[in-house]
């Protein structure tokens, strides 16, 4: 079946015998030039609203359209009558010339028509057709050709920037980040448009006479310039590549650029494509020096300019390069452009090509009109005309004018776009459908219905529907790298892109492949899906034929019986194509999924759920494949229910690639399998459990189950892996599990406290790793809970080892975390008590005890104090509880009486003026406490006993300590202790009173003095600053201006100078210079 | 390889934000240093031209928003990567806390062939500050190192461009090493080697 775009609407016959001999078009006129000399207008009524025919072409063709053998619809009996009023005659001017009008050429921003005629040039005015101007001087004229950049921008606005897109060298825009930023790469291709503003609006109107040819040049509708340039040759044809250039074809077939802003010729540069290296094919080099190879120049889409010659169309850009769709330096350019040729070739050499949006019309002398795909030449439609073709010209609004032999003149419409999409699906041809997607503009795509889209949304839509159909077929057809590199730069679903692949990889057997949204997947047709690691890894080295049971990827089908029992060679050699070719499509597949979970991943993260691709904002709507979002809509309309639908799919999607890439990383490399279960992923964690348990991948399971929070499976299985006795086991024993709990906080304490007892059982430290960590996981538990689940461990060996490890843990947070926690602190103590009363002889514990009660201000001081009380060992630790309840006379009673640890006593008393936060009252408070307890001791106490505390009374006031005490209160205090003291005993103590009493009033008497002294000095200087003046007489002059002071104001400086009030800023300078 | 001919090396710089990965690049190939801080967009590359053993080597250097993770890179910024340098602060334990991700995430997002042999670098930027505001020791850093694979390790200022250029230097080397390897290996950017049909070099006629 075939294409058809055109369709016919209607048919002039001309009635007198005359023939068109020119013919052109403006808006919607049509202007021919007669054989006779005359010219005709015609109107185009177009009141058929859409300048497209409507109707689908099937309507017709079966009634009305023959068609040959060779698919070429014959148009000729077709009836025109429907379009009876098309044309409606509007002028005729007879003999406007002389002689038969050779060419028409209109300047619209002029009001020009000009009119070439036996070699004469003319100009009239457009609208009535009166003589502007006869250019006499051009009387070999053989081609006019006119220019307006008005028309060429008006062209430009068929297209939007998804095209000229297309087309740019960079992939790097929209390739390289997705962030919402649009990339500076895109501005570049959006210049020429600018260049169009800035430089106003131009038109030309050029005239090749001889080897010359007179270019005009019109600015803002005002004549410029004119300039004439010397050629070589006679001029063939031109065609303006841009307002700036101009390509020049001549006689002799060689190809000129001329820059038109520039006047001097020695622009004009050759082009060297012809004839050099560039095109160096057989194809061009029949390029003959005959004058008769007609070559056509045409301008097409932006940026692409074709030059026909023969049977040859090879396209250029503006600046007349070649266009290159294959460097191959970048495969993204090259794989973007795989589906567009240059050059293109016909069947046979047309006699005019011209361009009709967006297609290539072509017609051959016999009759024949074909309608060309732009981009690679394709055939799409191919029409009879049964007369010979003279012209055709096309207008704006998709109507083409054919002009015969025989004066008839058909009228064509392209069928609706819509209906030519219809056409290439129908008959599959999905590239030519992209292709003219590519090139329509926006708002044609727009659904009134759906306002959350823009028009270029849907554009985008309808390219990425057909895209990913035609990469489908493209794999289909083994080019897996064209159909990857299409699915990943149009998003393809996942779902559709993974069912392209067999079970083992998509990891769904072929049976479930219609219901795969069925949640309750069959297990037992997954679990023969698994994937054997060792089977692939085998393959990988090439040089195995062993047993292997890997299920057949092409055929879909897993078969265990066959693959387990066939043992035969060839079997074997068969499989492993079968496996190359699996590992080859795997790693197509793995690309597309690393990048669909990219985009799925910012879709579904909460702080950006939309990016730039491709110039349109992707938002999660338009990512979702249709035939989801429809179902949706039939579930609700609301649309909460639909976002939290979507947001359902797309987590569905991240799932499917997560699991699938896993898959894929499985089959084809292993080391990555590491990496991606570590990061945040969507992976299906039955799948992974399977497969990673099947290939005995425990290292990479665990770091799974941690990732996905799924700690107690992780720490099951490293349980049950550390009794497994086999070598190079590396979960042996408990280390492996210690480790993966100092991994987990606070939020998993149950857990830590369930999974660490096995540990512990086997070595009560492995609890130290855990709760005695430098790591934040470890200071985030609860440790009062820690210190509960301690104290209720059970089967630990040994009683002391506990203590031990609940000792360690308390020391680490009062010491290492200063927690001033009573019930820790209280606990610590009692630990070191009841360890002492299990091993009477740990010196260790002993002195920590001893230091810990000491130091801490935070146990509960009488529970201590009721659990050493009246333990005879414990005295001295009891001072420490009970200073810290300062309870000192006990203390002094302890120590003094029960112990006779005196210099204890009396450094006891010492420490408290060391202490900052004690003051030394306290200090001499109990300095003297103590001097009472030796100097009235108990009654019970005996004689001998007295004289020793006697003497060490004595002791302390004959120390230098003595003299912290107050010495009438010790006077008093000496008087009337018991037994009277020999003041010879006591002579050093009063003499060193004596001396430091008598120091200290002798420092009052100088310090007195000293201070009379200062106060007559004060007392001198005050009646001399009193004193000071000068005498200011009748005389008296100013020593700056010299004249008298007599009555003014005055300025008296230190230095006993007067001088006027008026002058002393002078003088002030010079007193501060002469003090510098 | 022959030494005439021109190598190109594609180096990408992974870390969290704020770590210096566009101080150390600019440091490397512009020998400055900013003081202010601006984040980067998207990503930006920068090229070095380099004499490695007689050969002349062009490095782009790819430089990352921190911040952007990766699912704001698309395709054409992993492909053809030759070596990646991990970057994190001394004085922020989350950013060293974070490399093995980023190297994790690497590895996935670049579809790395062998990821054991992949060459990495990791850099441990912001030396320069006072002793003890360094978080991270050295001894703790080479720990982690040897860990992911004895990965090469330095300690660099940007600021005071210490260290950079042997980091780099080593990069260089890497990278040289990675792309020739990959020369053997054909089977490593074209899982699939079709030839497209129809599609003359310059002119099918």
């Amino acid at each position: 079946m075939s294409i058809q775009i055109v369709a016919p609407i209607a048919l002039l016959v001309l009635n007198n015998k005359r023939s068109i001999t020119a013919s052109a078009v403006y808006g919607t006129q049509l202007f021919f030039g007669l054989n006779d000399g005359s010219l005709m207008v015609y109107d185009i009524k177009d009141d058929y609203g859409l300048n497209q025919v409507s109707k689908t072409p099937n309507d017709h063709s079966s009634k009305k359209v023959d068609r040959n053998v060779a698919g070429t619809d014959i148009f000729e009996d077709y009836d025109f009558s429907q379009g009876s009023n098309f044309y409606k005659f509007k002028k005729e001017v007879n003999k406007i010339v002389d002689k038969p009008i050779d060419q028409l050429e209109i300047l619209p921003d002029m009001n020009f028509l000009v009119i070439l005629s036996n070699g004469l040039v003319s100009i009239f005015k457009l609208d009535d057709f009166t003589l502007e101007e006869k250019l006499v001087k051009f009387k070999h004229a053989n081609l006019v050709k006119s220019y307006s950049n008005i028309i060429e921008n008006g062209l430009d606005t068929n297209l939007d920037e998804s095209y000229i897109y297309e087309n740019s060298d960079e992939d790097y825009s929209d390739t390289v980040s997705l962030a919402a930023v649009n990339s500076e790469f895109n501005l570049n291709n959006h210049t020429t448009k600018e260049e169009v503003k800035i430089n106003d609006y131009r038109s030309y109107l050029c005239i090749a006479f001889k080897r010359k040819l007179m270019v005009y040049s019109f600015v803002k509708n005002e004549f410029n310039s004119k300039i004439e340039y010397n050629l070589n040759d006679k001029v063939k044809n031109l065609s303006f590549l841009s307002t700036e250039l101009l390509l020049i074809v001549t006689i002799d077939n060689n190809f000129y650029l001329l820059n038109l802003y520039e006047e001097d010729e020695r622009f004009i540069k050759k082009l060297p494509f012809f004839t050099t290296s560039v095109v160096n094919s057989t194809s061009f080099s029949y390029f003959n020096k005959s004058n008769s190879v007609k070559i056509s120049l045409l301008k097409t889409l932006p940026h692409i300019n074709i030059i026909s010659k023969e049977s040859v169309g090879l396209k250029i850009n503006d600046n007349g390069e070649y266009i290159n769709y294959n460097h191959g330096r970048k495969k993204a350019i090259s794989m973007k452009n795989f589906n567009r040729k240059n050059p293109l070739l016909w069947l046979k050499k047309p006699d005019i090509i011209k361009y009709w949006f967006p297609y290539l019309v072509l017609s051959y002398g016999n009759e024949i009109l074909e309608i060309r795909n732009l981009e690679n030449g394709n055939l799409i439609q191919s029409i009879a005309i049964r007369s010979n073709i003279k012209d055709f010209v096309l207008i704006e609004g998709n109507y083409l004018i054919i002009i015969t032999d025989d004066g008839k003149i058909h009228s064509f419409s392209q069928v609706t776009y819509d209906s030519q999409l219809d056409q290439f699906e129908k008959i599959n041809k999905i590239d030519e459908a992209i292709s003219l997607v590519e090139k329509l503009p926006s708002k044609l795509f727009k659904r009134e219905f759906d306002e959350d889209l823009t028009e270029k949304d849907e554009k985008f839509l309808k390219l990425r529907e057909y895209q990913i159909r035609y990469a489908e077929i493209l794999f289909h057809n083994k080019k897996y790298e064209q159909a990857m590199y299409l699915f990943i730069s149009f998003m393809a679903p996942p779902d559709i892109v993974i069912s392209l692949f067999p079970p083992i990889v998509k990891g769904i057997s072929s049976n479930n492949d219609d219901n795969d949204n069925d949640d309750s997947n069959n297990n037992n047709n997954n679990d023969a899906l698994l994937i054997n690691l060792e089977d692939i890894n085998i393959f990988n080295e090439n040089d195995a034929f062993g047993d292997m049971t890997l299920p057949s990827p092409i055929s879909g089908r897993y078969s265990p019986t066959t693959a387990e029992t066939s043992t035969v060679s060839e079997n074997n050699g068969k499989k492993i194509v079968e496996r190359q070719k699996l590992i080859e499509s795997v790693r197509s597949l793995i690309p597309y999924l690393a990048d669909a979970r990219r985009k799925l991943s910012k879709l579904l993260s909460p702080d950006s759920s939309k990016f730039e691709w491709k110039g349109i904002t992707i938002s999660k709507r338009l990512y979702i494949p249709l035939k989801h979002q429809h179902e949706h809509q039939h579930e609700s309309e609301q649309d909460q229910d639909q976002n939290q639908n979507i947001d359902k799919t797309l987590l569905k999607l991240a799932e499917q690639v997560d699991t699938v890439l896993f898959r894929c990383y499985l089959i084809s490399s292993p080391g990555l399998i590491g990496p991606l279960l570590r990061v945040n992923n969507y992976c299906d964690i039955s799948t992974v459990e399977k497969n990673l348990t099947r290939n005995q991948m425990y290292k990479e399971l665990i770091d799974f189950y941690h990732g996905k929070n799924l700690h107690e499976k992780s720490l099951k299985l490293l349980k049950r892996l550390s009794s497994e006795q086999n070598n190079g086991n590396v979960f042996e024993g408990p280390i492996a599990t210690v480790q993966y709990l100092q991994k987990l906080n606070n939020n998993d304490i149950g857990l830590i406290f369930e999974y660490i007892q096995w540990p512990i059982e086997v070595d009560y430290n492995y609890g130290k790793e855990i709760f005695i960590n430098d790591s934040i996981e470890s200071e985030s538990l609860d440790k009062f809970r820690v210190l509960e689940f301690l104290e209720n461990l059970k089967n630990i060996s040994n009683e002391l080892n506990k203590l031990d490890l609940i000792e360690t843990y308390l020391e680490h947070i009062i010491d290492e975390l200063n927690d001033q926690t009573t019930k820790f602190h209280t606990k610590l103590a009692e630990l070191y008590l009841k360890h002492l009363e299990l091993n009477k002889n740990d010196k260790e514990i002993w002195d920590k005890l001893e230091k810990f009660l000491q130091i801490s201000n935070y146990y509960d001081f009488t529970k201590i104090l009721k659990l050493i009380d009246g333990k005879q060992n414990y005295l001295i630790m009891k001072t420490s509880v009970l200073s810290k309840l300062s309870r000192h006379d006990e203390v002094f009673n302890i120590l003094i009486y029960e112990c006779g640890e005196y210099d204890m006593a009396l450094n006891y008393c010492l420490k408290f003026y060391e202490k900052p936060e004690q003051n030394e009252k306290l200090g001499n408070k109990l300095l003297s406490l103590l001097l009472s307890k030796y100097l009235d001791p108990l009654p019970s106490v005996d004689n001998a006993k007295e004289d020793l505390y006697f003497n060490k009374a004595l002791e302390i006031l004959s120390s230098p300590s003595g003299l912290c005490l107050d010495f009438l209160e010790l006077l008093t205090k000496l008087s009337n202790a018991k037994r009277k003291i020999p003041i010879s005993q006591i002579s050093n103590f009063l003499k060193l009173n004596l001396n430091q009493l008598t120091k200290e009033l002798n420092r009052s008497i100088i310090n007195g003095n000293s201070l009379k002294l200062s106060n007559t000095k004060l007392k001198l200087t005050r009646s001399l600053t009193k004193n000071e003046s000068i005498i200011i007489t009748e005389t008296s002059k100013c020593s700056m201006c010299k004249k008298k002071l007599g009555y003014s104001v005055l300025s008296w400086f230190p230095d006993g100078t007067v001088v006027h009030y008026g002058c002393s800023k002078l003088y002030k300078q010079q007193f501060d210079d002469k003090n510098q | 390889m022959s030494s005439g001919k021109k190598t190109f090396l594609k180096v990408i710089i992974l870390g969290d934000s704020g770590v210096g990965k566009t101080s150390l690049m600019q440091q490397f190939v512009n020998g400055k240093f900013s003081h202010q801080y601006k984040a980067t967009i998207g990503a930006d590359f920068l090229t070095k031209e380099l004499i490695i053993d007689d050969k002349n080597v062009t490095m782009q250097i790819w430089d990352t928003a921190g911040q952007e993770r990766f699912q704001s890179l698309g395709v054409a910024f992993y492909r053809g990567a030759d070596c990646c340098v991990l970057v994190y602060d001394v004085t922020n334990t989350k950013s060293f806390e974070s490399v093995s991700s980023w190297r994790d995430e690497f590895l996935v997002q670049a579809n790395i062939k062998d990821p054991e042999n992949f060459p990495f670098v990791v850099i441990g930027n912001k030396i320069d500050v006072e002793e003890n505001k360094r978080l991270i020791s050295n001894k703790k850093a080479t720990t982690l190192c040897s860990n992911l694979g004895s990965l090469p390790y330095f300690e660099t200022s940007a600021k005071e461009a210490v260290n950079v250029e042997q980091a780099f230097d080593v990069v260089a080397r890497n990278a040289l090493q990675q792309e020739e390897n990959e020369e053997y290996n054909e089977d490593y950017s074209d899982a699939i080697n079709i030839h497209l049909e129809n599609e003359p070099s310059s002119c099918a006629c």
